[in-house]
């Protein structure tokens, strides 16, 4: 039994209407506590959804939802579905849409606070998850509508950090942000999933940072999950991913162009680490 | 949130009513309107609610989702139905309370203002039911044309009207997605006192204002770097046309109104 478990989910937007659309059918998925889970897939995949009925925002046609030990049924009322959210934290796409308060502090102790902590308890939080994030002090009384772009992404990830979440689902979070910013945020949450065992869900199409943090993928078309295992099983059929029109690491990339020419490696190789310490070895064989 | 209520969207199928010119539709749908008014005994009413059900059918819209779309309205006719029955004097007297009273001919008052109401709503429904947004625009602005002679900007607010109606979608969408983003930070809408729930809109009122201004200036630059001139030189993707279709709506308009005024007589 994980931590998240959804067993044989299955999610209609606007049943019964001319409108209504399957978005996830047959759903398994199932997360253990500690892990850093990727998901996979293209647009309108049903990425997003899955991640909503995680946090109760939304709740499934059929099928059961279990987080903790919190369930969401179709039979769930708004107060079960709160129960879900007190574990989870989201970072939405762009989450800076989610600023509203007058200064940056305020606006990440806003979480906290709605969550019942004291104004003490929650800007205590809220400092240290300003620091968690790269923000000085400096920022705590500005307007957040005053920051630029990738200033505001990071208040708006504290805002969700300070809710001091068991389980962390991040939907694209480093979308718009410049290469050294994608870089120091990514390292974030790993450092926060190695040392606090806080479990991470990603959602992304960055194939690199897969290979890179995730130790489980999950693949998701048409609102199936089609294919699930670790980074490892999953990039090894480049062919597979190519023909679901996914794209793949660039290392892997030139691990099977290294394997076609005869090369071959004992364990496929997923980072540039991984594959430039299976390479040195050979290089200096061959000399 | 908003999935249950159709009043006001457009259901894609193919239908006669749909292939209607825009204009068309506009025009004998406000005159329907109009036209509940002439009805002054049950038999008119019983005529007028057959073309509307008649009307309704033939869009091939479902009726149960027909239904369940208007049925949110129809508590609010019902209240005010309820207010015109105990405020109007006159025949019989059933029931009387201070300034409150019912009577037989308050009863059969609030029956047709149900009925006036109700037709109304129908007909509008069928309207927005089978008119994409867009297209009741160009109507308007088509059906304003002559208005230019008299120095009215109706290519203006034509433009006003359809981008106005071209972005609900997208701010509801939006709307839909800030929530989702504070829910997830522990705000709840559908619990607490009145006065905690009315404070918890906040938190969504301003990002949207946020994202629509942002919007609107986003549109506002890619409309002028495109070159955008509002006028009469700017031709027309969708053109509207005129097709026997529509002229027979209208005769059959006449042959309703001919029908009403018959039945007026008994």
């Amino acid at each position: 039994m994980g931590q998240i478990e959804l067993n044989n989910v299955d999610y209609k937007y606007q049943p019964d209407t001319p409108f209504e659309a399957t978005a996830l059918q047959a759903i398994n998925f199932t997360v253990e506590t500690g892990s850093y889970t990727a998901l996979i897939g293209h647009t309108g995949s049903g990425k997003s959804t899955l991640i909503q009925l995680i946090d109760g925002l939304i709740k499934p046609t059929s099928g059961e939802v279990t987080v903790v030990d919190h369930h969401s049924t179709a039979t769930s009322n708004s107060k079960d579905l709160d129960q879900l959210r007190k574990n989870v934290g989201i970072v939405f796409q762009f989450p800076e849409s989610q600023l509203f308060e007058e200064t940056v502090l305020k606006d990440i102790a806003f979480g906290p606070k709605n969550f019942g902590k004291t104004d003490a308890e929650a800007t205590a939080i809220a400092k240290k998850s300003m620091a968690l994030v790269g923000l000085t002090e400096d920022f705590a009384e500005k307007s957040p509508f005053d920051l630029s772009g990738g200033q505001m992404r990071r208040v708006a990830i504290a805002g969700v950090l300070a809710l001091e979440p068991e389980i962390l689902i991040l939907d694209e979070p480093t979308a718009g942000l410049d290469a050294s910013g994608q870089a120091q945020i990514m390292n974030l949450f790993k450092q926060l999933n190695v040392e606090q065992g806080i479990t991470i869900i990603l959602v992304t199409h960055n194939m690199e940072d897969v290979a890179k943090y995730a130790n489980q993928v999950y693949v998701l078309n048409h609102g199936a999950i089609v294919k699930s295992g670790t980074p490892r099983e999953i990039f090894a059929n480049q062919q597979w991913l190519m023909e679901n029109y996914l794209t793949v690491p660039v290392t892997t990339r030139v691990a099977q162009k290294l394997i076609d020419k005869g090369y071959s490696f004992d364990e496929f190789p997923l980072t540039v680490a991984e594959l430039s310490q299976k390479l040195i070895p050979k290089l200096k064989g061959e000399q | 949130m908003f999935t249950k209520v159709i009043f006001g969207r457009y259901v894609p199928i193919d239908s006669v009513i749909h292939r209607l010119d825009p204009r068309s539709k506009l025009v004998l749908s406000l005159y329907f309107i109009v036209l509940v008014f002439f009805a002054n005994n049950w038999q008119s009413y019983a005529f007028l609610a057959a073309t509307t059900l008649a009307t309704i059918l033939l869009t091939k819209v479902q009726l149960k989702f027909f239904w369940e779309g208007i049925r949110p309205l129809i508590f609010i006719i019902i209240l005010t139905v309820l207010l015109q029955i105990v405020f109007s004097a006159g025949g019989t007297v059933y029931w009387h309370w201070g300034i409150f009273s019912i009577t037989s001919m308050g009863l059969v008052n609030g029956v047709y203002v149900f009925m006036r109401f109700f037709l109304i709503i129908c007909m509008s429904t069928v309207l927005t039911l089978t008119t994409p947004p867009l297209l009741i625009a160009d109507a308007v602005e088509s059906l304003m044309k002559p208005l230019l002679k008299i120095k009215v900007p109706v290519y203006e607010i034509a433009l006003m009207l359809s981008i106005a109606l071209r972005f609900i979608p997208t701010l509801m969408d939006e709307t839909q997605k800030i929530m989702n983003a504070q829910r997830a930070r522990g705000v709840n809408f559908s619990s607490g006192s009145l006065i905690k729930r009315v404070k918890s809109i906040v938190p969504i009122l301003i990002p949207l204002f946020i994202s629509a201004f942002n919007r609107a200036e986003d549109l506002a630059t890619a409309m002028e770097s495109r070159g955008y001139r509002g006028g009469d030189h700017r031709s027309k993707f969708r053109i509207l046309k005129w097709r026997g279709a529509d002229t027979i709506a209208c005769v059959g308009m006449a042959a309703i109104t001919a029908g009403l005024f018959l039945l007026r007589l008994l």
